[in-house]
């Protein structure tokens, strides 16, 4: 029988093209074997179960995992896997930039904006630290830029920067990273708090309220006082608190005025006002256009006229940090962006307790945040929808896809119309998604949320299905004026496994289910698997294509 | 900037050129139409991110725009630039649009084309002393663009509801208008509040690619594919995460089929559309429209997303740039109308987050209330600003900080017109806006805006 027929002519359809970019020729840089441990396995075999549970935890916590990582972490335990990664140094993403720059920036037939994707797949499939690596990009999601401005995209160091910072700070400390986001100037720009001036009486001008605005409804506290457990304070008439009114932005947005583009290797004396973005060095602060005056912070806190600008900024940082609502507010979107979408009141209350630093712990140590959502005991039976990008990256990370040459630029024209989403490119600060979305059905009915489907319609749960085509049947050929290489996957594990059918569902079970294949869909893969003609290599592209495109794959989480 | 990609295999869906304007009928007008008489559609465009309005639609006659060029500063576009509009105020009142909205303008002189002025959300009737007093119940997150952008699409300010207008239309007409697969509500810009319901869930289309389906999935030969895939969609999950997204993918499968047979019958058109952007997404509403017939549908809404519009910096640039997209599509969609012999049964509006500021931050405005929105065909009383312009001066009545402007007229008024449009009896207007009844009684008081006649 012939399953692929018409699947091949697909390929046209599926290619996705950023304006330019193309290039043959190795660049040298050859591919890291991805590992996550180089300690030599110990010698007593896992059993099935401590497969499954290394396999489910990777299957959240990597990009994708290999069947050796699998391996080797029902070998040495999560929590020593953990121990590991949380020690390992951040794999960065400007210096591939800067790599690329050197070897093509002249180049026109590429496009630089592209180089930034480069990065984030080269790291996404080889980097070691792929905790860190994951981190990182479920901080992207709450504290969002995006490519979809121009500047942005055109300039690639300043979303590699941006996500370095990410990765610097995904193991710190929460304060440290509400810093360093409020003074990149990927933020300022996309926030637009570079070069906002004091307020001109002259000229009825005001400081812009941007920032100040979602720094508190996004990146912080959200509109109402939360409990512990994630819910909302309730006041006398049963109604939600607000955290803070239009009077409280313009206080903040005061704060929030004076700076302006620091001087990186451009050689130029930093100014306010400056245009020439240089966007991979933090903000730099100029007092004369920073609002003077006192400003009123939160819960009565006061900054008192005469400080500088910086030291303002300082005070508002440890003001919204050390507000209560930081950790339900995080904890939770972290958790929804990690594990589960609908933790339990107990779970996200556990959350906040590491966040707070009870029990002897810092406040704001994102280490132990990161450790307590992986380990708690409601991770392991978490629903969540698959995010159509992370399917893709997995499907590639998994199957070993490098490119002819040991390279991945391929890999960064894929597949954004098709899904709605990409790393770095919503359409908004607000996320491809809000956290409490549902989608009218079972799930609404039930009371719960599905935050990724409200990417998730008529149109794209037909474009990640052919996503998956494109991978297996189309190449991954791209069309741009440079033809970067060829991606190919590496498939010998599961081709020599095509007539031990039994073998060969187990293996794709563990490291793409993580273990959690329910044995309608096997059985269904299994006649694919038998029945479809052709080599090895054939009935494998067309056995796992049918897995991957199913709505058991669509879901992480309990065995359905 | 929207990334780019290979369009050319996707001709084929686009199809405006085969449309054939035989099979279209001229449809007689009623002002009081029932939904199982003729055709009606609504087409909301979302200006996501809150437009700048009062740089869309401003004062011209010289003292109300010096008063508009004070607290604008150095955002004010200059009169001589702007494009005036052929409309008589009572007190020498005189307005004109964006210079970048040139058919837009032509559109409002010829009479298909309207504004209606400093409308948002409310949550019951507002006056400044009780938004003052804080004796009014208030839109939820007033100011904030996730919440506007959400009520201006539930039409229920106070609460937080997650249902929309269309959606709770679809609940209650689609049995009477539709005997298709294909939803009534279709968006060209994935899930919108707007048209979900309780019961309805909308079709999504793709504005460049138009339906979509699994690859090799439509070709009848391909019978093991076909089976497989059929087999995995009924497999009966427990779970509503992957039930959920089962029955998502079979009912988008079911609907694209039906609706990609019915494209191939696409009248032509020869009215043209330019690429991308909102025109793109404007020829597939064509299109769709075009086949009514054959998908068994009487009543339809339409749902677009243009994004970009949060200008906290370069508003005038970004306007500048932006809206020349928006005069155009808008028209290019209302010569297809015409020519089909159905514009005034298709109503095409605006809608954003809120409007802006009046005073400037040094480069943008920050986010407001009020603001201005277009509202064109549908046979509709064109020509006119609807509601009430506001004074512009600071510090008046309506402006509660830097220019934001407390609305004079809800969004829940200008619904219930277009509801009673579509032929939603004014005894059920409330069913699909429940909170009408706060502004006033569509059943025995007349329409506050006068939008048809």
């Amino acid at each position: 029988m012939r399953y692929l027929a018409v699947l091949i002519c697909l390929s046209t359809l599926l290619l996705a093209a950023c304006g330019g970019g193309g290039g043959g020729g190795g660049i040298g840089a050859g591919a890291e074997t991805p590992t996550v441990n180089n300690d030599p396995p110990p010698t007593v075999e896992p059993t099935a179960q401590e497969m499954q549970e290394a396999a489910a935890l990777l299957n959240i916590a990597t990009f994708g995992p290999t069947y050796g990582e699998i391996d080797s972490v029902a070998r040495q335990g999560t929590d020593a896997w953990l121990d590991t990664q949380f020690a390992m140094a951040p794999s960065r993403h400007l210096d591939i930039v800067v790599r690329y720059l050197d070897e093509y920036g002249t180049d026109t037939t590429t496009n630089i904006g592209n180089f930034r994707r480069f990065a984030f797949w080269e790291n996404a499939l080889t980097a070691p630290d792929q905790l860190r690596q994951v981190t990182a990009y479920a901080l992207t999601q709450i504290f969002v830029v995006s490519d979809q401005v121009g500047q942005i995209f055109n300039d690639p160091s300043a979303l590699s920067s941006y996500y370095d910072m990410l990765l610097d700070n995904a193991f710190g400390n929460f304060r440290d990273l509400l810093r360093d986001v409020t003074l990149h100037p990927a933020m300022g720009f996309y926030l637009s708090h570079v070069n906002n001036n004091r307020s001109n009486a002259q000229r009825n001008t005001f400081p812009d309220e941007n920032y100040a605005r979602e720094a508190m409804q996004l990146f912080t506290i959200g509109l109402y006082e939360l409990n512990e457990d994630g819910s909302w304070v309730l006041d006398s008439n049963g109604a939600p608190i607000a955290t803070y009114d239009n009077s409280d932005i313009r206080e903040f947005s005061k704060i929030f005025t004076g700076l302006s583009y620091g001087e990186g290797q451009s050689g130029r004396t930093p100014f306010f006002g400056n245009r020439q973005r240089v966007f991979y060095v933090p903000m730099v602060m100029f007092d004369d256009n920073h609002e003077p005056g006192e400003k009123f912070l939160l819960n009565g806190q006061v900054v008192p006229d005469g400080q500088t600008g910086m030291q303002d900024i300082e005070d508002a940082i440890d003001n919204l940090f050390n507000h209560p609502n930081v950790g339900p507010f995080i904890g939770k979107q972290l958790i929804q962006r990690l594990v589960t979408s609908n933790p339990s009141p107990e779970y996200v209350a556990r959350i906040s307790r590491v966040f707070a630093g009870e029990d002897g712990g810092t406040r704001g140590d994102m280490q132990a945040v990161v450790r307590a959502i992986l380990t708690d005991p409601e991770a392991s039976e978490a629903l969540r929808l698959r995010e159509p990008f992370r399917r893709y990256v997995a499907l590639n990370r998994s199957l070993g896809a490098v490119g002819d040459d040991g390279t991945y630029p391929a890999l960064g024209y894929v597949n954004q119309f098709l899904t709605r989403q990409n790393v770095l490119s919503s359409p908004s600060v607000f996320n491809f998604y809000l956290p409490v979305f549902s989608p009218a059905g079972s799930i609404k009915d039930q009371g719960l949320v599905a935050p990724e489907f409200q990417i998730t319609d008529a149109s794209t749960v037909i474009g990640v299905t052919n996503t998956v085509a494109y991978a297996f049947f189309a190449e991954q050929s791209i069309d741009s004026p440079r033809d970067w290489a060829r991606i190919t996957l590496d498939l010998s594990e599961y081709e020599a496994l095509v007539d031990d059918a039994d073998a060969f569902l187990d293996r794709l079970d563990l490291q793409f289910f993580g273990g959690a294949l329910d044995a309608e869909t096997r059985a269904i893969v299994a006649d694919v698997l038998s029945e479809q003609s052709g080599d090895a290599n054939l009935r494998t592209k067309v056995a796992i294509y049918m897995a991957l495109v199913s709505p058991g794959y669509a879901v992480t989480g309990e065995r359905p | 900037m929207k990334l780019r990609k290979t369009r050319r295999d996707f001709l084929a869906h686009t199809g405006i050129a085969m449309l054939a304007s035989s099979q279209i009928g001229v449809l007689s007008r009623a002002a009081h139409a029932d939904v199982t008489e003729g055709y009606r559609a609504m087409v909301c465009i979302l200006l996501a991110g809150g437009a700048d309005s009062f740089n869309m639609l401003l004062p011209y006659d010289q003292s109300r725009y010096d008063a508009y060029a004070a607290v604008r500063s150095d955002l004010a576009l200059a009169r001589e630039d702007v494009l005036p509009l052929n409309y008589a105020g009572g007190q020498g009142e005189a307005f004109a649009v964006h210079p970048g909205l040139g058919e837009v303008q032509q559109m409002f002189d010829a009479g298909d084309l309207a504004f209606i002025a400093n409308i948002g959300p409310l949550a019951e009737p507002t006056s400044r002393a009780a938004f003052d007093s804080a004796q009014v119940r208030l839109p939820l997150g007033l100011f904030s663009h996730s919440d506007q952008i959400a009520v201006w699409q539930t039409a229920a300010a106070g609460e937080r509801i997650f249902t929309g207008f269309g959606g709770r239309i679809a609940d209650l007409v689609e049995s009477q208008v539709n005997t298709g697969p294909v939803s009534m509500n279709i968006s060209m810009s994935g899930n919108s509040l707007f048209q979900t319901g309780n019961a309805a869930a909308g079709y999504v289309m793709d504005a460049a690619d138009g339906v979509r389906t699994v690859g090799g999935y439509d070709d009848p030969s391909n019978t093991a594919l076909i089976s497989a895939i059929d087999s995995m969609l009924a497999v009966d999950y427990q779970d509503p995460f992957r039930q959920s997204y089962a029955q998502l993918m079979r009912s988008s499968l079911d609907a694209g089929r039906e609706l990609s047979a019915a494209l191939e019958n696409t009248p032509a058109l020869s009215t043209t559309f330019s690429a991308g952007g909102l025109s793109e997404a404007l020829a597939q509403v064509a299109n769709v429209i075009g086949i009514r017939d054959q998908l068994g549908v009487s009543r339809q809404t339409f749902f677009i997303t243009i994004g970009g519009w949060d200008h906290h910096d370069e508003v005038l640039e970004n306007q500048a740039n932006m809206l020349p997209g928006i005069s155009r599509g808008l028209f290019e969609f209302q010569a297809a109308m015409t020519e089909m012999g159905i514009a005034d049964a298709v109503t095409t509006f605006t809608i954003s987050d809120f409007g802006r500021t009046l005073t400037s931050n040094g480069r943008g405005s920050d986010h407001g209330w009020g603001g201005h929105n277009l509202i064109m065909g549908g046979g509709l009383n064109g020509g006119q600003i609807f509601g009430d312009y506001p004074d512009l001066t600071p510090g008046g009545e309506l402006d509660v900080g830097r220019g934001r402007y407390l609305p004079t007229t809800s969004v829940d008024e200008m619904y219930a017109e277009l509801a009673m449009w579509f032929g939603i009896e004014p005894g059920n207007v409330a069913t699909v806006l429940p909170n009408i009844g706060r502004f006033y009684d569509p059943v025995t008081e007349s329409p506050r805006l006068g939008l048809f006649s």
